[in-house]
């Protein structure tokens, strides 16, 4: 079997000579056929079962003989989801990366992982040699093991087990390990085959495309959209979601499922077991970050294309109106256009929501099914702090008694933006958004009130905002994001409060979501007042604002050592009065444009009137 | 003054019914050995009362205030503090009198009749007289005086702001408000009414009713409404003073629990986290120290006995602070006092959460003993905990010293279990650990210290305490091992000045001490002027060795260790295979190599550095100025990539 779908990848990989450019945001230059052939992390998942039904359509792009043939656009798809993926994607081996380092084992494994190497090099080299495709079997192998493959991260990941109590050379102690870190590290779900001991050295070295794609247990879809793909494009794609989802495809065009999905690892999910306790914070754990939705999905890199990007791509296709508002309903339809659509800021919005809902359930299960108060349940910095004699935070002044901890402060800022879009015009939306603060107010409330907060009392508020959100996301979800949209979010960005970016992640998470928003303008020919570009760059860079805005995404950029100790110490010497200075310079430069002056409930009302302003 | 104090009552016995044997059992049993009746018998104790409070109207919309005890009404019910009991196992019946609720106060003034205490000062202009001027020293010198001062600050009222005492200008939580005037003020509560009935509490400006003077002569020798006449009388007995609510000062460990009251804290007044927060400083108690810095209005007889003095300062205020520190806790987790909360964070070593995050932290990292909690303050009963293991370690231990030993370690670990301990059994192991203390101080190991501890034995203590590794465990212990040190500065080697005096020095410069106390770790930026723990530890062990024998255990970080030897293992093994699979021609396919017009291929990151050098315990750190190098390396990297559009 795992022969066959090998040489499945390999008759793909011949194909890769004659790839095409097709969609124009489309300039990736894949690896070399040997620079693959030598990757333990190519070999190791193209031998996966899980993946190499997507390997055949999603790996090297559309090919001169598809496109020639006619045999259905590939606009829709970039056909080389995989190979991104693959080649560029830390997801690809979360697993490997995490891996306990054992001493006694780990030269087998790793003796016997180049072995496998060396077998399908073998393999190629003769297949390749009949087929007559070019291929320079010298070039193929591996100059040293590869960090991603085994490295620091290794050495971080056995000593925080050692310091949890799993002793990771039994199978038991692995079983801690699994039922603890691999829920995000791999992909783990209960029951799942593939991770146990004995097999950790070659199967599933990270998250596979069936993790994120699939939902339930229902494989019906991964056919269908195979089979009506090629004769019928039409019949699979403008289907409406939820036939998608009977199927067993999960939905992840919907930004707010999409967002749901990743925010289970990048903000915690305690029902499947993804929640990163205090405990193995203080074992090693890097601090998890905040996140800005829009901003990690770019950096991952991302493998599927925007909206705006499929719009583009679609500029040919006669049913893209009918897809767009199959998917989009509200926010594409009479009077607005996909192309019109800042998806990317809409986005960001959305993610802001999915997050805090997320960080509530949280809350809830911790309230009702766990011993209450583990420390990640608040705020780092709201502890982990340096002691000053009249501090910022002395001055904000708090919610209750002061010295309680607080929950993540991070949301804040973007929140109070899709808050305020959620309440949306007039008298009516400015009571709606007062009672969604009302709610947060509550829980901030009942998480002063004694130190780590009442978990009843914090459960019921929870839930209570928990269904509010729920709306919110409902109708933001609907609603038309433009151009005008964009530059009035631009605009509350730029007067956010330094008392809403007294922490490192708070502050981040303005400059990202600035970031975002300018570079769709931007990208949508906007004129940006002059200056403001360049300053809203600068937020981002270390030197000017003490916020570092890059992410450490792909497979060759780690975490831990180095980039962990630059962003612990970049938050150890964060000044929020530094960002602030630069925060109010391009409020200066934003207030002299008039086009971008809308008062918060002009902007609300903007927003929901734009059906008719387009 | 102890012994001024039995002359006096000497003097004043004598007529009646003084004998040599009866002075000499008041001084084997001083007053609070024995117990108070009116304390047992709890007849003259109040009922608690409800009272009505004016409350402006700009507070009334907000009035529940952050512990939500009030009601939102006019009138705001005063949840009154219980009245403290008395617990008759534990060293309570020292200052029990500070605690009482029912004595009155009147204020210094009383006391400062010229013919009492305010004559004129010593050396002016009568230069015979020995007292008499206690209330000039107070007033002009001591910072007590200036409580009232402190407390109307404009850093205090924030801090009232803060805690929603005050709003408007107005106090609006009476009973938050009694827990700052506890300390700071004689008269500790806001609705006391005063005794020339100048005001009352019906009035509405209630205020202003009570009497205002700092820390006066009743916030410390208790309560004077009985013994204000009486105590220059003929018969005052110790008995009688003590039944009256006077404190007996001369006695350094009455004197020490009394001071802890306040410094400390106590079962009736709590200075908690969230006063903390609100902007006032820790409280680091430890009464040698504190005693020096005092301008003294009386005079001890054990002053000139040098090398007694400060050594049984050190060793009373050791066991006065832990004795508060545990009565206190015992308050929190009973929740005895309106502003107590569950878990109570001042308990806990600061430095234990309030630090940055960073590889290179200096903590003690989690092991399989101990779950990732915040660690139970050191800084109470460090020394004693020193002075007990130096008993074991010298072989002068009785049960007592064992018992004590192990209660104090149970309340530790009763606050070390989980973020929120069990109220229920840190309250239980508080109170035994209380009894436990009473029983050493009043048994063999108590009796014989308080003869035989000399600053000749405190500087061996010194000595034993430097070698241990567990003395440098946190900024707290540290600390109060330099302050130690100096208390056995009458036994340093060629005095205060000799050799002893430098490292000691470098000692507090490096630990900042006192001026850092409320920032309390240790260094973590590499150009702060305070201390590493390794530099803290050399120094500790080179100021223990002109004391007394050091024997430095052997001190190893294991977890760092360990992460280096498996650091070692996992290189040599790559090295190992890479030198195994390598290949005669090396393979030219190196990923680095890809096209540098590819945007989707992420900037590389430089190559792992090596995180330890040799010879150095703590992970290499990078200047500042290098860090900001790499990270605008990186982003140039990053701007060219971005020059070429997105994948």
């Amino acid at each position: 079997m795992r022969l066959n779908l090998f040489f499945a990848a390999a008759i793909v990989s011949v194909a890769s000579s004659t790839t095409l450019r097709l969609a124009a945001q489309d300039n990736y230059v894949a690896p070399s056929l040997e620079q693959r052939v030598s990757d333990p992390v190519y070999v190791s998942w193209v031998s996966q079962p899980k993946v190499a039904q997507c390997v055949s359509c999603h790996y090297q792009g559309p090919n001169a003989a598809s496109v020639l043939g006619g045999l259905g656009s590939s606009d829709f798809s970039r056909q080389r989801e995989l190979d991104y993926w693959l080649s560029h994607d830390k997801h690809t081996i979360a697993r490997r990366r995490v891996e306990p380092y054992r001493e006694e084992q780990e030269e087998a494994e790793l003796a016997a992982m180049l072995d496998r190497l060396e077998e399908s090099k073998k393999k190629l080299v003769e297949f390749y040699r009949q087929s007559g495709a070019p291929f320079d079997p010298t070039k193929v192998g591996l100059k040293k093991l590869p960090e991603d493959w085994i490295g620091e991260s290794n050495l971080l990941s056995r000593r925080i087990c050692d310091k949890l109590g799993f002793d990771v050379s039994t199978e038991s102690g692995y079983e801690q390990f699994r039922d603890q870190c691999l829920t995000c590290h791999g992909g783990y779900q209960k029951d799942d085959t593939g991770f146990t001991l004995a097999n950790k050295g070659n199967e599933q070295v990270g998250i596979d495309c069936m993790y994120c794609h699939q939902q339930g247990t229902n494989p019906q879809w991964v056919q269908d959209h195979q089979k009506d793909a090629l004769p019928n494009p039409d019949k699979w794609r403008l289907l409406p979601a939820e036939v998608k989802e009977a199927a067993g495809m999960r939905d992840l065009v919907k930004t707010s499922s999409q967002a749901s999905l990743c925010l289970d690892c990048h903000v915690g999910n305690r029902q499947k077991n993804m929640f990163v306790t205090h405990e193995m914070y203080a074992a090693g754990h890097p601090p998890l970050p905040s996140v800005e939705l829009q901003t990690f999905c770019t950096a991952m890199p991302q493998h599927w294309q925007t909206s705006s990007q499929l719009h583009d791509s679609l500029s040919d296709y006669p049913g893209r109106d009918a897809y767009f508002q199959t998917n989009f309903p509200g926010v594409v339809g009479p009077g607005t256009s996909a192309g019109g659509t800042f998806w990317n800021t809409r986005q960001m919005l959305i993610g802001a929501l999915a997050a805090r809902k997320k960080s509530l359930q949280i809350v809830i299960d911790s309230a009702a099914a766990h011993p209450w108060a583990d420390y990640s349940l608040y705020d780092c910095a709201s502890c982990h702090h340096e002691l000053q004699s009249d501090s910022r935070r002395q001055q904000r002044g708090f919610p209750g008694a002061p010295g309680r901890p607080r929950q993540p402060e991070w949301p804040e800022p973007l929140l109070l933006i899709a808050y305020r879009l959620f309440g949306g015009p007039g008298e009516e939306g400015q009571q709606r958004y007062q009672s969604i603060l009302q709610l947060e107010q509550d829980l901030t409330r009942d998480f002063a009130d004694q130190p780590f907060g009442n978990p009843e009392r914090v459960r019921s508020s929870a839930e209570a905002l928990q269904a509010e959100i729920d709306k919110a996301i409902a109708k933001v979800e609907a609603l038309p994001i433009n151009a005008r949209t964009a530059r009035g979010v631009l605009g509350m960005l730029s007067r956010t409060p330094i008392e809403q970016m007294l922490t490192y992640d708070a502050s981040r998470q303005v400059v990202w979501a600035l970031q975002v928003i300018a570079g769709e303008l931007e990208s949508h020919n906007q004129v940006l007042p002059p200056g403001v570009s360049e300053v809203i760059r600068s937020l981002g860079e270390p030197a000017a604002s003490g916020v570092e805005a890059g992410l450490p995404s792909g497979r060759s950029q780690f975490i831990y050592p180095v980039g962990l100790q630059q962003d612990l110490e970049l938050r150890a010497q964060f000044d929020p009065e530094r960002l602030e200075t630069q925060l109010r310079q391009l409020q200066t430069l934003l207030s002299d444009a008039a086009a971008l002056r809308p008062s918060p409930q002009d902007f609300a009302a903007e927003s929901a009137d734009q059906a008719t302003a387009e | 003054m102890w012994s001024n104090v039995h002359r006096t009552l000497a003097r004043r016995l004598a007529p009646l019914a003084a004998t040599p044997l009866a002075i000499a059992i008041f001084g084997i049993a001083p007053a609070w050995m024995t117990l108070p009746s009116a304390a047992l018998s709890q007849e003259r104790l109040p009922a608690p009362r409800s009272l009505v409070v004016e409350v402006h109207d700009a507070a009334k919309s907000n009035l529940p205030g952050p512990r939500g005890s009030q009601s939102e009404s006019m009138e705001v019910v005063l949840t009154e503090s219980k009245q403290p009991v008395l617990d008759a196992r534990t060293l309570d019946r020292m200052h029990w009198s500070l605690l009482r609720r029912d004595l009155h106060i009147d204020g210094a003034m009383s006391c400062a009749t010229a013919n009492c205490h305010g004559g004129p000062r010593v050396g002016v202009s009568q230069p015979w007289v020995k007292r008499g001027m206690e209330f000039q020293i107070w007033l002009e010198d001591d910072p007590h005086s200036q409580s009232w001062r402190t407390i109307s600050s404009a850093e205090s009222v924030a801090m009232m702001v803060r805690l929603g005492i005050m709003q408007d200008g107005k106090i609006v939580d009476a009973a938050g408000f009694d827990n700052c005037l506890a300390c700071h003020n004689s008269v500790r509560r806001f609705d006391e009414p005063r005794r020339d009935h100048v005001a009352s509490i019906r009035q509405p400006d209630v205020s202003h009713a009570f009497l205002r003077e700092g820390v006066g002569c009743a916030a410390c020798h208790g309560p004077d409404e009985q013994w204000k006449s009486s105590h220059f009388q003929n018969g005052w007995s110790p008995q009688v003073a003590h039944d009256e609510g006077f404190v007996e000062a001369s006695d350094l460990f009455v004197r020490a629990r009394m001071c802890a009251s306040c410094h400390v804290g106590d079962k009736d007044r709590d200075m908690n986290h969230d006063i903390i927060a609100a902007g006032h400083p820790t409280l680091r108690y430890e009464l040698a120290t504190f005693h020096s810095w005092q301008p003294k209005h009386w005079r001890d007889s054990e002053a000139t006995d040098a090398t007694f003095y400060e050594a049984q300062l050190w060793l009373a205020g050791q066991v006065a602070s832990t004795d508060a520190s545990l009565a206190l806790l015992q308050s929190r987790a009973k929740h005895d006092h309106s502003v107590s909360t569950w878990p109570e964070f001042a308990a806990y070593n600061c430095e234990s959460c309030h630090h940055q995050l960073g590889l290179d932290n200096q903590r003690t990292p989690i092991d399989s003993g101990r779950k990732a909690v915040a660690l139970y303050s050191q800084w109470d009963d460090s020394g004693l905990r020193w002075l007990i293991q130096f008993r074991i370690r010298s072989g002068e231990s009785t049960e007592a010293d064992h018992r004590l030993l192990e209660s104090l370690d149970q309340v530790k670990q009763a606050m070390e279990t989980r973020p929120r301990p069990d109220a229920g059994d840190v309250a239980i192991q508080a109170q035994q650990a209380r009894a436990a203390l009473a029983d050493w101080l009043d048994g063999e190991p108590g009796v014989h210290e308080r003869q035989a501890f000399r600053s000749n034995r405190l500087a061996q203590l010194v000595a034993f305490t430097a070698g241990r590794s567990d003395t440098y465990r946190s900024w707290e212990s540290a600390t109060q091992f330099y302050l130690a040190a100096v208390a056995a500065r009458e036994s340093w080697p060629g005095g205060w000045d000799g050799a002893a005096r430098e490292p000691a020095d470098r000692l507090q410069q490096g630990l900042r001490y006192p001026e850092r106390i409320d920032i309390s770790r240790y260094e973590k930026r590499r150009k702060s002027t305070t201390a590493s723990r390794l530099e803290v530890m050399q120094l500790g062990i080179e100021l223990g060795s002109w004391l007394g024998p050091v024997e430095p255990e052997i001190i190893v970080d294991q977890d760092l260790q360990i992460t280096e030897s498996m650091r070692t293992s996992l290189r040599s093994l790559i090295e190992r295979v890479n030198q195994q699979h390598r290949q005669s021609t090396p393979p030219d396919n190196d990923r680095d190599a890809e096209p540098a017009d590819d945007p989707s291929q992420p900037p590389t990151q430089p190559a792992l550095p090596e995180l330890t050098e040799p010879g150095r315990d703590e992970p290499r750190r990078d200047e500042p100025d290098s860090l900001l190098e790499q990270l605008q390396q990186r982003r140039e990297a990053r701007e060219r990539e971005n020059q070429n559009g997105q994948p």
